[in-house]
């Protein structure tokens, strides 16, 4: 039976600060203010958008951010296109997500949003029914969210609707890494300094994925070592 | 006929290879153990990476004991083809998870043999994780660069790759002297250390080779009916095994085949063929047959690849294709 702490645990914390796991924290979409916002105002038109972004940037965390966000608000529909190879059925999406009588009588709800996240597995019929949907006005407006939208399999005619409605993820920039981890460590400011955070996500390719576990091997060294804080000894561990 | 562990006073084979049954400490890889068990609980994906037979899944059986309740253990080699993850999730929340579809929260998941695993489920897997369903995830395989893990979940496990040692020679033996329960180098010893040193080095270092080859020794002294390991019994070693050998000690040392059969079947028995990277029920469902992609009746071309079907011109023959291929 496992009775020692972990690092994290000594330093008071009950979750690991840095886990990658999207929306763990449900404060941060740290750095990407802007395109949250502009999201936000598209989503709340009748409109198709395309939200791009690399591996590990953090596609998923804004999502989570967007679903909290319209929540009492909106219906979202949200759906993760990668898990079967099958196409979706909307018309029971959409059944699902009317309220009291309306689903009593199998009534579908309207000027939902539909988020799709990872689109790899889409097909001819999960376009043909968002369309459809999508001018019937059952979706008020749709999102996507994948890499890019050029790789994408969603239909041509999807990507006429979505126009020049792509919103990319830029990069993080150094302030805005240290201004991540500040919130992650919720105030402690003797861990780790500011010049040592950005050195980390340098060696991280300024992926915030990668840049989240290499602060976890860094912390935890240091921890496990004894230290009280970072030293350079621990950022070697890279 | 007696068989030599019995005549030598033991209940079972001291050399059984059955991870899930005997109960020996794991032996070595005191880092690994603690690296791991650190990335389970803090919530990462890790891959624990060594060749085939040298302790994987006894060293996943040791992690496991850390975490009592909370692990689903998949062992891919041994799944079939068609396994849905999310029903293994639903199964673990009991009967509430049968009827109301409900998935526990913070599971950790174990999935031996990763090389096996179809990609639709490291998919699956990956949302589970995402959505907070899974505390965290462990693989295990020969070799991390050559699994076909999607840019995704690859990103996700960065670094935590965990390669386990091989057994140094002090440790082959204590494995042996664990498993035999003996002390070494009395003079009625069965066996000298010398002796499992050389039986470890002509086994090329591999544990279950290790394990098999003391079998067949123990075994050839039973036989010549002496009381000690001899270098007359180390030369059975120089005979090389057949199939049916294998076979045989497969059975004996209760060692888990895994037969790649051409046929498959799922798990109700139903037929599935491989097209693609899907596995296919041709009586039930309708898939390109080029790709393997689901399609439509009324797909005229395939949605995933773009092969464009044969039209079908009689009546009675579209009905026939409604199940099955559809012929690119």
């Amino acid at each position: 039976m496992r009775k020692e702490k972990v690092w994290y645990e000594k330093l008071g914390y009950k979750y690991n600060p840095f886990t990658i796991k999207p929306g763990f924290f449900d404060d941060e979409v740290v750095g990407y203010d802007k395109e949250v916002e502009k999201l936000i105002k598209q989503l709340n038109t009748h409109t198709m958008v395309f939200l791009e972004g690399e591996y590990g940037q953090g596609k998923t965390t804004i999502l989570k951010y967007l679903i909290n966000e319209f929540s009492g608000k909106k219906k979202v529909i949200y759906i993760s296109r990668n898990r079967s190879d099958r196409a979706m059925n909307y018309s029971s999406l959409l059944k699902g997500a009317s309220k009291g009588l309306g689903r009593l009588f199998g009534k579908k709800a309207k000027n939902t949003i539909l988020i799709v996240d990872e689109t790899a597995k889409i097909n001819a019929s999960d376009c043909a029914q968002i369309e459809d949907y999508f001018d019937k006005g059952n979706f008020s407006s749709v999102l996507f969210i994948d890499k890019s939208m050029a790789e994408s399999r969603i239909s041509d005619s999807i990507k006429k609707l979505i126009g020049k409605n792509i919103v990319k993820l830029p990069t993080l920039n150094p302030k805005e890494a240290v201004e991540l981890v500040r919130s992650r460590l919720d105030g402690n400011k003797e861990l780790i300094t500011d010049d040592q955070i950005k050195k980390v996500f340098e060696k991280s390719g300024k992926k915030s994925r990668q840049f989240l576990l290499n602060m976890e091997d860094v912390c935890r060294h240091a921890v496990e070592s004894e230290r009280e804080a970072v030293s350079d000894e621990d950022l070697k561990v890279l | 006929m007696d068989v030599w562990y019995k005549k030598l006073g033991y209940y079972e084979n001291p050399f059984l290879i059955n991870p899930m049954k005997e109960t020996n400490d794991l032996i070595g890889q005191e880092k690994q153990l603690k690296d791991t068990i650190y990335y389970t609980q803090s919530g990462s994906l890790v891959f624990i990476q060594a060749p085939k037979g040298s302790g994987k899944t006894k060293f996943l059986r040791t992690v496991i004991k850390n975490f009592p309740g909370r692990i689903i253990y998949v062992n891919a080699a041994k799944l079939k083809k068609t396994l849905n993850v999310e029903d293994l999730l639903r199964r673990k929340n009991g009967l509430s998870g049968k009827i109301f579809g409900s998935k526990p929260r913070d599971m950790i998941l174990i999935i031996d043999n990763v090389d096996e695993l179809s990609k639709v489920n490291m998919e699956r897997i990956k949302f589970y994780y995402d959505q907070g369903f899974l505390r965290s995830v462990i693989f295990s395989g020969t070799n991390f660069k050559r699994i076909d893990f999607p840019e995704s979940m690859r990103t996700r496990i960065g670094k935590r790759i965990i390669q386990l040692d091989e057994l140094k020679k002090s440790e082959a033996v204590r494995l042996a002297m664990d498993r035999l329960d003996e002390s070494l180098d009395e003079d009625d010893s069965l066996i000298k250390k010398s002796q499992i040193e050389k039986i470890y080095e002509s086994s090329r270092r591999n544990p279950r080779m290790f394990l098999i080859n003391l079998h067949r020794i123990f075994e050839e002294m039973y036989f010549d009916e002496a009381k000690q390991v001899t270098a007359k019994h180390l030369k059975i070693l120089e005979d090389k095994l057949d199939k049916d050998d294998v076979k045989e000690l497969n059975k004996e040392l209760e060692i888990e085949e895994i037969s790649k059969e051409e046929t498959m079947f799922d798990e109700k028995g139903h037929r599935i063929m491989k097209i693609g990277e899907y596995y296919r029920r041709p009586d039930y469902e309708m898939f390109c047959g080029n790709c393997g992609a689901i399609v439509s009746e009324t797909d005229k071309q395939c949605p995933e690849c773009g092969s464009v079907f044969e039209e079908e011109g009689e009546e009675a023959d579209s009905k026939k294709a409604k199940k099955g291929e559809a012929h690119a």
